[in-house]
């Protein structure tokens, strides 16, 4: 007789078809040797066979134990979930509940030890592994439980588990819904969903009755259906950063040997606390793994660096996304060697790849390769082809990645240990273990049903559907996660405005990634440099433009364009919030990543035109992409208008005024407003023009105006600053300029610079010929300096005529250019009105601000967008390797 | 006793009469109109019934209610009634309930059917109960009939009588720093998981290094280990042991479900053999274990070769072959020790004649040893109360004379039931020279200084209940001086029943 205080575990049964068999499983039930106390709940699901009713009632007679709920038809999900809430309701003091199907049977030991283990765990269920009888058939579920393989592989837990009631408590149920066959795989997502996991006991099974053709079969038939159903039920588990913060605990997918002490890290996300394995771990792991991958794992790339190089790389904002090139590189060599140079301006990773026999110049900072390399190596014996990775010349193929960014300091200190050699030293000591001698042999006699651990990187790649996959798991602190994607990232007007809208994003706590596609190299902005939180390049595969198909006779990319959609698909993946910022190639990827969850924005600046004036231009492929996108953002309520003409709906569309790139701190702009009041009446205009020297930007007019100035003895002093376009230019518009007594300065980039430059002019010129909304004449504005220019684009949306600076109007070259210059002259010789037009500017510019503009946009990102959902293990998980523990038996009794 | 050897016997249940369990008062079979409440609220069906109103729950579904039948009262009851039997219809599983009239005689007919729910029904039910006690044991049986069957038959239509298979072989790996296996086996257990499928599993074989110095014995057991099912046992004297390969027959190969196999080894006596172990692996899980942790089986399992084939067939390249002791199927074993707060506590229960001027009976704390002192009459006596669990077959520990110039004495055992008079019992053992019929004695066993003894007791059949251990000495000769006997190394084994016999069990 068990005492009252013994602890309580249901076993619940659903009851369809097996009329015949459910007294068995009763009695194995009822056999059970434990210390618990034991009832039994029978869930009959409208099962048509009256021989269930007889038997039960027969069988309750006798057994107090046994709680039968009668209901009509519901699935085995619903069925399950009434003898739930039965416990849940009639049997409060329940620890645990244990599925039994009515067709199965328990060994007298199964329910105790799964309990014991339970406890022990303090896990949310326990299982086993599964042994069928009738059929013969096994499966080993791996000797530690894995939440990444449990959601992207196969379900390794069967329903006859050991389950603590607070996983009840939490309101996990299953799925009722019989569209699901994969019922209980969906139970244990759920359970993962809630922050629970399981353990695996190997100590004990059941009996599971396998026939020839069953309802898992049936299910299984329709996998295809069934696995899409559970993602679409658990989209936050399948979203990149839950998936890749599992792999990060139970598979991390980088070994990196500090050169320093030796230490082993392994880690998927390199931002979280990496798991340290000794040598003897390592090597452990690495033979382990050769003859039983589904129990051992030894990550899939291994990597060697100094602690130094990692805390740079760290720093650096860019180690995630170089661990994505390096992954892709070790596909076409054999070992990667990094080189780290410290570039004041610009950040880019380049990527060489040498054949074998390659001669180095100078030494990694960081050496990288695939474990199968050092497999190999060690398997066909070629331990010196492998050691010459240390040697000046190199016989496996190599990759050779150079990371420019700025750092202070000259280059990370050396090791005295070069990466190279721990390497080789690691792979030697793994080559020479003991354990190589029956490495090869399986000692697990069970058959392996799951993935090699080591493979799973493979698996997500599936999973996610793209490769590499961004090694990032969630944000810290529950940030949302945004993702700016800009085909390059130098000092064009559209990358600041993105930059800005990065910033302002930041500012309202996302974490923000700056992709720049298309391009490996970037210019280091100070004015935004520190708006984004990690940066990524990826050049290969990814066109600018491309026209496999036509929207209104515009191009756009379709995603059978040879475009690297692999990779594309792999780093993309998983943001809350993705703002594309002219990148053509990623529209047709678009559509995918909101379904996986991430809200999608298109952020657009202008309409181009062709030099036969047709309208072009990347509006036009985003319209044809307009379903894939939750929002657009435009610099002007013009092209807002222009994109609803198109049919994009209004609510859809932000329209965020321009402000200005560059800052002025207010003392500084005192003084600039100061001189300017300062300066003589008499004094020559100082006429400024900022830009590219090409006829979009109207240079000819330039040219012309100030040709006509001269003629007419206007007294100015003329600055151009910009670059020519030489492969659009039949001559040097900087000569013609010089010959006309203007001075003309290279391009300047620095936001100080830009301001001093501003400073100096009385008035900005700019006669273009198609314009967005200019970020120019913001900033001319900010300092005082009066715009004059073109009423094309949006530009009107940023100049009052005659309030804030002078509009010119018409198409006509002659026309502009007599406008031009008429407008010049007026300033030149009425310092009046240029004084009112100056305040005028400031007092505009005064009411500008990003955080104004993108103050809508930022308050629908904060209703629409939202973090995915951190899944937090609510248990401490053990480690793999427990120590042995014993049951103490007592002899007295 | 292996519960599958008694299928045909009878079950005591059948013949017993049936003891009503408490199902009888709180099994609802009957169905009645919540009209008809008042009448029957108060009469003798008030606790088997369940009114309409109350039949099902908010979500349809039936708990605990079992409608066999139903009866009517009066005219309202019965439209109540036939509504809700057209509403069980839904639930399919449900027949549609008898229903009985009983508004003329409400008490009398209801006490009828109270009758024939709670004792005819009753008693049917129970025999029911041990009828599908007994099918699932006959299922079991037949599915393993037909699986060996057919084993027998592929074999038959082959003639692939290949007498012994090796189907996994890890040889041994002669490591000279390799020291204190033998003593883990005597102090507790060395224990190895099968890499194979118990399915057609007849024999092992296990490498020792070398032979052993003296005597003992060598206990290995073979289980399962998910359900805990023992397989068989071999008690194999150190002298039957060679230092090569030694092949252990199986009864009969495993059949049933494919199971872990679990080999545990322990020992009695001074310096046990070694078993070898193997080259290092990388699982832990199958690596060697003990009791306590030891170095050498960190990662190492041991030597082992195992075998299908005919069972009782030696490979013929292993020249040892060793038959099993006993069959154990369908029993659990458990090899235990005495707690040591036990055998502090040991009690001094000697029956002599001599007042001895120093103490006889103690625990030894840092040895966990008990010295018992024989005196030159009469038999001393140290009790651990209590000590043996239920379930045990054998018992062994080891008596050494911790003196150079101790005089040889003779030491025993004696288990005797826990509410014994013990000083009675040891008085009857001294004047008859055997124990009474519920208490198991050892026998005399001589020890002299300088060489350990062990005493073994095999029992015939399991202890059935817990019981008292003594410790007995008694002078040999004419002196005891310094006749220090010192007992240590208590070793008890266990068997529990387990499946089949614990669905027999819970039946009766």
């Amino acid at each position: 007789m068990r005492s009252e205080a013994a602890d309580l575990v249901v076993i619940a049964m659903p009851l369809y078809g097996h009329a015949a068999l459910a007294v068995e499983a009763l009695e194995t039930a009822f056999a059970s040797r434990t210390e618990c106390r034991i009832e039994v709940v029978v869930s009959v699901d409208g099962d048509p066979r009256r021989e269930v009713f007889d038997a039960l009632t027969l069988y309750a007679a006798t057994r107090p134990e046994l709680h039968v709920i009668f209901g009509p038809n519901a699935g085995p999900g619903g069925a399950r979930n009434r003898a739930i809430d039965f416990i849940v309701e009639t049997l409060p003091d329940a620890k645990a509940v244990y599925f039994l199907d009515a067709d199965n049977r328990v060994l007298p030991t199964t329910i105790e030890t799964l309990y014991e283990r339970l406890k022990a765990e303090q896990c949310g269920w326990v299982y086993t592994n599964i042994d069928t009888f009738s059929v013969r058939w096994g499966a080993h579920y791996g000797d530690g439980y894995s939440r990444l393989t449990h959601c992207v592989a196969d379900n390794i837990c069967d329903t006859g588990s050991m389950i603590s009631i607070d996983v009840f408590h939490a309101g996990v149920r299953f799925d009722a819904d019989r569209q699901n066959g994969f019922e209980d795989w969906e139970f244990w997502l759920s359970c993962i969903e809630a922050g629970f996991v399981g353990v695996p006991c190997h100590d004990t099974a059941f009996e599971y009755r396998l026939r020839a053709e069953s309802r898992f079969k049936e299910a299984n038939r329709d996998r295809a259906a069934s696995v899409s159903f559970l993602r679409r039920r658990h989209k936050a588990l399948f979203r990149r950063s839950t998936l890749v913060d599992f792999e990060h605990e139970e598979a991390p997918r980088y070994a990196m040997l500090r050169t320093g002490d030796g230490a082993i890290a392994c880690f998927t996300d390199p931002t979280m606390q990496p798991s340290i394995l000794d040598f003897d771990e390592a090597i452990r792991a690495f033979w382990g793994s050769a003859a039983e991958p589904d129990n051992f794992h030894f990550p899939p790339f291994l990597a060697a660096g100094s602690a130094e190089t990692l805390k740079l790389l760290q720093e650096s904002r860019l180690w995630p996304n170089l661990l994505v090139h390096l992954e892709r590189a070790t596909e076409a060599a054999n070992v990667v060697f990094v080189q780290i140079r410290n570039v004041a301006a610009e950040r880019g990773i380049d990527i060489e790849i040498q054949p074998s026999g390659h001669v180095r110049k100078g030494r990694a900072d960081l050496v990288f390769m695939s474990s199968i390399i050092a497999r190999d190596a060690i398997q066909n014996n070629a331990m010196d082809w492998f050691d010459s990775i240390a040697a000046d010349q190199v016989w496996p193929t190599v990759a050779v990645v150079t990371l420019r960014f700025p750092f202070p300091g000259a280059a990370p200190k050396r090791s005295s240990a070069t990466p190279e050699q721990s390497l080789i030293n690691l792979v030697h000591t793994i080559a020479t273990s003991p354990l190589r001698t029956f490495a090869g042999k399986r000692w697990t006699w069970r058959g392996s049903r799951l993935p090699a651990l080591s493979e799973l990187y493979k698996q997500l790649r599936t999973e996610i559907g793209g490769a590499p996959v961004l090694p990032l798991g969630h944000a810290k602190n529950g940030k949302r996660t945004l993702a700016l994607l800009v085909p390059n990232a130098s000092f064009g007007g559209a990358e600041k405005v993105a930059f800005a809208a990065a910033r302002e994003l930041k500012a309202e706590g996302f974490e923000t990634h700056l992709f720049v596609l298309g391009s490996a190299r970037m210019d280091v902005l100070d004015e935004f440099d520190a708006s984004f939180d990690y940066i990524h390049f990826w050049k290969q595969g990814i066109p600018a433009w491309g026209g496999t198909n036509r929207f209104l006779g515009q191009d756009f990319i379709a995603e059978y364009h040879d475009v690297d959609w692999n990779a594309l698909k792999g780093v993309l993946s998983g943001f809350d919030l993705i703002i594309n910022n002219h990148v053509m190639a990623v529209h047709p990827l678009m559509a995918r990543l909101r379904s996986e969850g991430a809200r999608t924005a298109c952020y657009l600046h202008v309409v181009d035109e062709t030099s036969l004036r047709r309208p072009a231009g990347q509006p036009f492929a985003a319209i044809a992409h307009e379903h894939c996108y939750d929002a657009f953002l435009t610099c002007s309520e013009q092209l807002k208008v222009y994109l609803h003409s198109y049919g994009v709906p209004l609510e859809k569309i932000y329209a965020v005024a321009n402000a200005p790139s560059i800052s002025v701190k207010p003392k500084m702009l005192s003084e600039i407003v100061q001189n300017r009041q300062a300066r003589p009446t008499d004094a020559p205009l100082r006429i400024l023009y900022m830009g590219r020297f090409e006829p979009q930007k109207g240079i000819d007019r330039i040219h012309a105006a100030l040709q006509i100035l001269r003629d007419r003895n206007i007294p100015f002093e003329a600055l151009a600053v910009g670059g020519e376009i030489l492969a659009d230019q039949p001559s040097s518009w900087t000569g013609k300029l010089r010959e006309l007594g203007v001075t003309v300065r290279p391009p300047i980039f620095s936001g100080r610079e830009i301001a001093t430059i501003l400073a100096w002019g009385d008035i900005l010129i700019m006669p273009s010929r198609w314009e967005g909304a200019p970020l120019m004449i913001a900033e001319a504005q900010l300092v005082g300096c009066v715009p004059v220019a073109t009423a094309v684009g949006a530009v009107d949306e940023l100049v009052t005529d005659g309030r804030d600076g002078i509009l010119i109007e018409g198409e006509s070259d002659l026309k502009i250019v007599a406008d031009l210059a008429g407008a010049v002259e007026l300033l030149a010789r009425d310092r009046a009105r240029l004084g009112r037009l100056r305040d005028g500017g400031l007092f505009t510019a005064s009411g500008r601000s990003w955080a104004a503009s993108f103050g809508p946009f930022v308050e629908w990102c904060d209703s629409t967008v939202s973090a995915t959902p951190r899944i937090v293990a609510r248990a401490p998980r053990r480690p793999l390797d427990q120590p042995i523990t014993e049951i103490e038996v007592q002899a007295v009794a | 006793m292996n519960g599958r050897c008694h299928v045909n016997k009878p079950i005591k249940s059948q013949f017993d009469p049936v003891v009503p369990t408490q199902t009888k008062a709180s099994l609802r079979m009957v169905l009645a109109g919540a009209s008809d409440r008042a009448e029957l609220a108060a009469g003798p069906l008030a606790h088997l019934v369940t009114f309409t109103d109350e039949l099902f729950r908010s979500d349809g579904t039936m708990r605990d209610v079992y409608p066999v039948l139903a009866v009517v009262a009066s005219p309202a009851g019965a439209s109540e009634i036939d509504a809700i039997c057209a509403a069980l219809v839904k639930m399919a599983t449900i027949p549609a309930p008898p229903v009985i009239r009983i508004d003329r005689d409400v008490d009398g007919v209801a006490a009828l059917i109270q009758t024939v729910l709670e004792s005819g029904l009753g008693r049917i039910s129970s025999y029911a109960s041990t009828m599908a006690t007994e099918l699932v044991m006959l299922r079991r049986e037949r599915e393993t009939l037909f699986e060996n069957f057919r084993v027998l038959e592929d074999a038959f239509r082959a003639r692939n009588w290949e007498p012994a298979s090796e189907i996994f072989a890890h040889d041994a790996f002669v490591d000279p720093k390799d020291e204190g296996i033998g003593r883990l086996m005597r102090e507790g257990w060395v224990e190895q998981l099968f890499p194979v499928s118990s399915f057609g599993v007849s024999g092992f074989a296990l490498h020792f290094r070398n032979l052993a110095k003296g005597s003992g014995e060598v206990i290995v057991t073979l289980d399962y280990v998910e359900n805990g099912e023992g397989v068989a046992e071999w008690i194999v004297p150190f002298s039957d042991l060679a230092a090569d390969w030694n092949f252990f027959s199986l009864p009969k190969a495993c059949d049933g479900s494919p199971r872990t196999l679990r080999l545990r080894i322990s020992a009695n006596g001074a310096e046990p053999p070694a078993p070898s172990l193997g080259h290092p692996i990388a699982s832990r899980r199958y690596a060697a274990r003990a009791r306590t942790p030891h170095g050498d089986l960190d990662h190492r399992p041991l030597a082992i070769k195992i075998y299908s084939g005919i069972p009782g067939v030696r490979p013929t390249a292993l020249p040892n072959s060793i038959a099993p002791s006993s069959l154990i199927g369908g029993r659990r074993i458990e090899d235990y020790r005495l707690p040591i707060d036990a055998l502090r506590a040991v009690a001094d229960v000697s029956v002599s004649p001599i007042v001895p001027d120093f103490q006889t009976i103690r625990f030894l704390e840092h040895e966990d040893a008990i010295v018992c002192h024989p005196l030159p009459a009469g038999i001393s006596a140290g009790a651990v109360a209590n000590a043996v669990a239920p379930g045990t077959v054998r018992f062994s520990a080891r008596a050494t004379i911790d003196h150079a110039e101790g005089q040889p004495a003779l030491v025993g055992f004696l288990l005797a039931p826990s509410a014994a008079n013990l000083r009675s019992e040891i008085a009857i053992l001294e004047r008859e020279g055997a124990a009474r019929r519920s208490a198991y004695f050892s026998g005399w066993r001589d020890v002299i200084a300088g060489e350990s003894a062990s005493i073994n007791i095999v029992l015939d059949s399991p202890t059935q209940r817990t019981m008292n251990l003594v410790i007995l000495s008694r002078a040999k000769g004419d002196s005891v001086d310094f006749s220090w006997l010192k007992v240590s190394d208590f070793r008890l084994v266990r068997h529990f029943e387990v499946e089949p016999r614990g669905e027999v069990a819970h039946a009766q």
